[in-house]
């Protein structure tokens, strides 16, 4: 049987090993923001059941999840870091299903990388997002 | 016994146009509703300039003269608003016309911070100010969000 924290387990723990030497950050952590380049990771529910026999019912069979990694760098850097960080999000969303887990995480459409630069905030950063599911 | 049954194809397909014109109603009136719910409150102007448009975007936005924005403070070099001394006024303005299945829709919003408000958590701030992946869970719930709604429609045609 499978829980939200064996979920939220594994999806940030792949992605701590997914950005080697920059900080991830995660829910219900840091406040302050360390200090650039570093990752935010953001896992939610939005619509946790699914009903897969009856319309009126939830039949639960899989939780379905959103999964979103901000990635930040310096500002008037260029877009090398951000696109770089953005690739390893990318590679981490497609590769984080393993049939050896009992979670079974699976990542559906990736939106992004999308890059956000306007403003007057002294870093920049690029978001990625996908729905998931997870064996229940 | 097996029942009559009578097959009436100029009224299924009049059924099945009216499904998907309700449909295509409730979808975007839905995702406008929730755009404007769940995002970031100050004054409201964000949360009011979410439109829906026909064949191409909105670009109009809410008056910048709604609601009183927050006092601040600074801790440690960042902005943060002092909850509680905002005033915000929310309308989300209704399509004017008929929604039905025909042509492209838009919902967008023109605020130029409007992008920077939904991709970067950090604008929503990790004091108490709401999910920082808002948009993105709206986002990528509209998939599931239109084979409901109009699997709901379609339910209806007798």
């Amino acid at each position: 049987m499978s829980s939200f924290a064996n979920v939220r387990a594994y999806i940030e723990s792949r992605v701590a090993a997914g950005f080697p030497g920059i900080t991830v950050v995660f829910d219900n952590t840091l406040e302050t923001p360390p200090p650039v380049p570093y990752v935010i990771c953001l896992i939610s529910y939005p619509s946790t059941t699914e009903p897969v026999l009856c319309p009126n019912e939830s039949m639960v069979e899989s939780l379905r999840g959103n999964l979103q990694l901000s990635c930040y760098a310096d500002r008037g850097q260029g877009m090398k870091p951000l696109e770089e960080m953005g690739a390893q999000a990318m590679t981490l969303m497609n590769n984080l299903y393993d049939w050896t887990n009992p979670v079974q995480v699976r990542c559906g459409q990736i939106s992004g990388p999308t890059p956000v630069l306007a403003g007057t905030e002294p870093y920049a950063l690029v978001t990625l997002s996908c729905p998931f599911t997870a064996r229940v | 016994m097996a029942k009559a049954f009578k097959f009436v194809g100029a009224d299924f397909v009049k059924q099945v146009k009216k499904a998907l014109d309700d449909g295509t109603a409730q979808l975007l009136t839905n995702t406008q509703s929730k755009l404007s719910a769940s995002s970031p409150v100050d004054t409201g102007r964000l949360a009011s300039s979410w439109m829906v448009g026909h064949n191409s975007p909105d670009l109009s936005v809410a008056s910048e003269n709604i609601g009183i924005p927050a006092e601040r403070e600074v801790i440690g070099g960042k902005s943060y608003k002092i909850e509680g001394t905002n005033k915000a006024d929310i309308s989300v303005k209704e399509y004017s016309g008929k929604i039905t299945f025909d042509g492209d829709w838009y919902v967008s919003n023109n605020l130029p911070y409007a992008s920077r408000a939904a991709m970067d958590p950090g604008y929503v701030g990790r004091r108490g100010g709401g999910s920082g992946d808002w948009y993105s869970q709206i986002v990528n719930q509209l998939p599931n969000d239109t084979v409901r709604i109009f699997a709901r429609e379609f339910r209806k045609i007798k």
